[in-house]
């Protein structure tokens, strides 16, 4: 084996379970015809919501019974679900099987969430307790609502013996699990890592955000209209559920067993703009961000002008127009030249912690299948980022693509970005 | 109303095979199975199976008692034994 194989690390299988589709195959094709995952939530509605449109993932009550029986369901919150079910998919388009009795002491489990089990809390462990009906919640609320329920769940499920965790940065979280993932096999100390993060449709994990006023508001009546990234109209974001999930695996692995290899993860930092300078909990330090990629690409040994796709964070709020700024300071590209960029959360809202992971499983599909989707919704370009109209398509493009470029932003001024590059022997 | 120590043994039954893991949900439920051992029952699960007894018989079941059940059979017993007192 050679030394460069093992700290080489590839992507071998990818789960995704987003408002606008299910599987990699379909995914890809909604990515493909910019399908909008958006619907109207009359849920959210009866609720009093200014923001009445939400991304849910199609069936999933019907996809849960498919996939785990009553008694494994018990200890299952719903974001919980949304993430077994992409990383099992993931571990089977990976090739991998499961053993009954023997762990596999090669794969560890990087599996985050923003906010975690909420539904469960709001629903069942914060009424009984407030009602004096402790002796009656039943047992299964801990493993509910633990932080690490998710990483913990998948690895019962899978059988996976290395390190099992789960991160959490808000919106940043599951391109940070990526790299959490990508610098442990780099260090020699896991083969595999299935990497990702979910984040679960209840209205208790979106009520917060309503009440910042930061949820997408004015149309309610048109919901695939409503997530408007780069848009002069942009009101908010739309709230999402939904999980993604990768195999990170040594090249050395990946060719011991054969695998096929989607692409390569060439390299990725994550850091935090400490608050300051423009900073706080909510608004990112610009000087932090563009340290964050610049960091990534001097990691992946790539130059500004190798890169051919950014695929933001991009949520349709204020922030958008100081995330394009920051790129275009990052790269200090000649005026005239610009990657193209992209905005996944046009077409699947913002499902928070598990955003980065779904919008990660979009770029490997890119990068993979030659082709840039759509940014939905942003004819009306801000005025501010006019400039970049002629890098933002509208409609899918065709393109050989070879270093393909995700960053993610999260509540605390933390940031992650991520690059991916089409895999050469 | 249940009177047997046969029609808590059916009830009980249901009861049980509503919380063993998949691959236990076919054994076969006699006095002498070992709630973990043979039917896969952890210690939580035992705190969730109590809960729908209380519920099915309209009964309360201390944890001191649940402590120290280990077989079926002594669920029945235990469970059949706080029936009477709620009669």
């Amino acid at each position: 084996m050679k030394l460069e194989d093992a700290r080489r690390v590839v992507l071998t299988g990818l789960g995704v379970l987003s408002p606008n589709a299910h599987g990699v195959e379909e995914f890809e094709e909604a990515l493909r015809a910019g399908r909008s995952g958006i619907r109207a939530n009359p849920e959210l509605t009866n609720l009093g919501f200014a923001c009445q449109v939400a991304g849910l993932p199609d069936n999933l009550d019907g996809l849960r019974d498919s996939y785990f029986d009553s008694v494994t369901q018990l200890g299952m919150d719903r974001y919980t679900v949304l993430g077994c079910i992409a990383a099992l998919d993931c571990w089977r388009d990976a090739g991998l099987t499961v053993d009954p009795d023997i762990p596999d002491w090669d794969t560890s489990i990087v599996f985050g969430s923003g906010i975690g089990g909420l539904e469960t809390s709001g629903k069942v462990l914060v009424p009984m307790t407030d009602a004096g009906r402790v002796r009656r919640m039943g047992s299964v609320v801990p493993e509910r609502v633990m932080a690490s329920a998710a990483s913990a769940r998948i690895a019962g499920l899978v059988g996976a013996g290395g390190q099992v965790t789960s991160n959490s940065s808000a919106c940043s979280t599951s391109t940070e699990s990526l790299l959490l993932g990508y610098w442990a096999i780099r260090e020699g100390r896991a083969q595999r890592v299935l990497a990702g993060g979910c984040e679960g449709d209840s209205p208790y994990i979106w009520a917060g955000f309503d009440a910042m006023r930061v949820l997408s508001r004015n149309f309610n009546d048109r919901p695939a209209e409503a997530s408007r990234p780069l848009s002069a109209t942009a009101n908010g974001f739309v709230p999402a559920a939904g999980a993604g999930a990768v195999m990170l695996e040594s090249l050395a692995s990946a060719r011991d067993r054969g695998a096929r290899i989607y692409a390569e993860v060439a390299g990725g930092a994550v850091n935090c703009g400490g608050q300051r300078n423009g900073g706080t909990m909510t608004a990112g330090n610009p000087e932090g961000v563009q340290r964050c990629i610049q960091a990534a690409m001097r990691s992946a040994c790539v130059a500004p002008a190798q890169i051919d796709l950014i695929s933001g964070h991009l949520t349709a709020t204020q922030g958008d127009r100081v995330e394009v700024r920051n790129w275009r300071r990052a790269l200090c590209l000649p005026d005239g030249r610009f990657p193209l960029l992209n905005a996944p959360k046009s077409l699947l809202g913002h499902a928070l912690g598990a955003a980065g992971a779904m919008e990660c499983v979009a770029c490997i599909l890119q990068l993979r299948g030659h082709f840039v989707h759509p940014s939905l919704n942003c004819e009306d370009l801000h005025p501010e980022i006019a400039w970049c109209d002629p890098f933002i398509p509208r409609t899918c493009v065709e393109r050989e693509l070879r270093v393909v470029a995700k960053a993610s932003f999260g509540f605390g001024d933390v940031n992650s970005c991520i690059l991916f590059r089409k895999f050469n022997t | 109303m249940l009177t047997t120590n046969q029609d808590v043994a059916l009830a009980l039954e249901e009861i049980v095979r509503r919380y063993a893991p998949k691959n236990r949900a076919a054994i076969a439920l006699q006095p002498e199975t070992h709630l973990t051992n043979d039917a896969g029952i952890d210690s939580p699960r035992m705190i969730d199976i109590v809960l729908g007894v209380e519920d099915r018989f309209g009964i309360t079941v201390e944890d001191d008692d649940v402590q120290r059940v280990r077989t079926f059979g002594q669920l029945v017993e235990l469970v059949s034994l706080r029936s009477e007192g709620a009669n």
